[in-house]
């Protein structure tokens, strides 16, 4: 890795005003790397909680930033919000005395493959993943047509793995519908990632009722005492439910992987970030 | 030592000590952070708090049992002091309690603040904010005066519904340093959501 002892890092999260665990992620990721020496400043900020993105630019004595969403999709947020709210219109730009180069959001880079992997892995215990149907399951929206390419990219290279029996994308705002989990899957098992961030509202509240785990929202993750008790039996099948992919501390090395290949491919050059038409 | 820690080493020679609902003070050779309401308290009737991981687990819930999204809420948890070993880790504390609190002031000192009234910031905003900028002056300049203080949130606005200002209405008086608000946070916009349904309810009653 460079070295970027003079420069700072910044950490863009979505937050929430009604999950407090949604910003965790987000402040460990920033912790892993921070404790790693690479930058001279790292810091987080986030759309619904504080630090804001406005306030970011005070944040940092540096004078060039590398600013790397930290979101699971290329789409509204990192596409529209966050250059909005940082007022950058290119890749790298200078602004109020700062140069900011704007990296690619850490749900796009091609080793998100491998981290779904482990966590689907790890946390369907001893089950056959040859026998079992993996759902990845994101958000989804009408608001940007590009939020859920990264997910539909991600099933496709692990598919191409063999791995399991089945691979399918799923969303909560969109179909194929994850509350059809049942339905959709030809096998009695069946494992579903969140490609979430955070075990927030959407990834541990709001899905498990639409799994059918639970009947409402219930309590944040960190407000219970036991996280999941996996395997579930619902609908005649095996359910086994993760934590959102990003829960993960070394998610961080995917936020500096993501610095490295701005370095390799944007650097120097003059890039829109304006969204094609 | 950074601009920001030359703020703070500044702003305690002039007396400020107090900055929110704590107080940081030289402690031995290091710095110490504790909840204002403990002030009489010894030192070992307090937890210790650890490290920053465990400092900004105590900002999370307050004191009525709810969510602190709004670092500025005045309803910080008491009972604990943080050690900041020099004033580099005094200024992250003091930034993890209350996010960029220092960096505001030393901006706001700067005069290169910037601030944005709640009606520009409603203006840019898109998705399912973007009808927020549909709010009347009325209903947004009550939601202000609601939701825009102790105990939901204590920050120092520099904009009110039209408008923006670089200084705050007055000068910060020692002990106490101020928290400032440079523009609408989300929590505001999402407040007018509800705010312009009403209206538009409202209209098209008053129009049948």
């Amino acid at each position: 890795m460079k070295n970027y002892q003079d420069k700072g890092l910044l950490i863009v999260g979505h937050g929430s005003t009604e999950n407090p665990d949604s910003s965790k992620p987000y402040l460990d990721h920033a912790q892993y790397i921070r404790e790693q020496g690479i930058f001279k400043e790292v810091h987080c900020c986030f759309w619904k909680e504080e630090p804001s993105l406005r306030e970011a630019d005070y944040l940092f004595e540096s004078d060039e930033i590398y600013v790397v969403p930290d979101f699971i999709s290329e789409g509204y947020f990192t596409q529209e919000v966050i250059p909005r709210e940082l007022e950058l219109e290119n890749r790298t730009q200078q602004r109020h005395g700062k140069t900011y180069h704007y990296c690619d959001p850490v749900g796009i880079h091609p080793s998100m493959t491998d981290r779904l992997l482990e966590r689907a892995d790890k946390d369907s215990k001893d089950e056959l993943l040859e026998n079992c149907t993996l759902i990845v399951v994101g958000h989804g929206t009408g608001l940007n047509k590009n939020s859920i390419k990264s997910i539909q990219d991600q099933v496709e290279l692990i598919r191409q793995t063999g791995k399991f029996h089945t691979v399918l994308d799923a969303y909560m705002e969109q179909a194929p519908f994850i509350k059809d989990w049942s339905e959709i899957s030809p096998t009695e098992t069946v494992i579903v990632v969140p490609f979430f961030i955070a075990d927030g509202l959407h990834s541990y509240q709001d899905i498990p009722v639409m799994l059918g785990m639970q009947k409402d929202e219930g309590l944040a993750a960190s407000q219970r005492s036991v996280f999941r008790n996996n395997p579930y039996y619902l609908q005649s099948k095996t359910l086994y439910f993760c934590s959102s992919i990003g829960t993960d501390p070394q998610l961080g090395e995917v936020i500096l992987e993501q610095v490295s290949h701005f370095d390799k491919n944007y650097l120097n050059k003059k890039i829109s970030l304006a969204v094609p038409v | 030592m950074s601009i920001y820690t030359d703020y703070l080493t500044q702003a305690m020679q002039n007396g400020f000590t107090q900055i929110g609902q704590v107080t940081f003070e030289p402690h031995h050779d290091n710095y110490v952070i504790y909840h204002q309401s403990d002030a009489s308290k010894a030192i070992d009737e307090l937890d210790l708090i650890t490290d920053e991981e465990a400092l900004q687990a105590i900002t999370v819930w307050g004191t009525d049992g709810e969510y602190r999204f709004l670092k500025g809420s005045t309803t910080l948890k008491s009972g604990w002091y943080y050690i900041a070993t020099d004033l580099t880790s005094l200024v992250s504390a003091l930034q993890v309690i209350y996010p960029a609190c220092i960096s505001l002031l030393l901006a706001h000192d700067n005069k290169t603040i910037r601030s944005q009234s709640l009606f520009g910031k409603l203006s840019r905003q898109t998705g399912m904010y973007g009808r927020t900028k549909n709010i009347s002056q009325e209903g947004a300049t009550k939601l202000i005066a609601e939701a825009c203080k102790a105990p939901s949130c204590d920050k120092v606005c520099l904009w009110t519904y039209d408008q923006e200002f670089k200084q705050m209405p007055q000068a910060p008086v020692a002990p106490q340093l101020p928290l400032i608000c440079q523009e609408p946070c989300n929590h505001l916009v999402a407040s007018c959501r509800p705010i312009v349904k009403q209206e538009w309810e409202a209209s098209q009653a008053a129009q049948a």
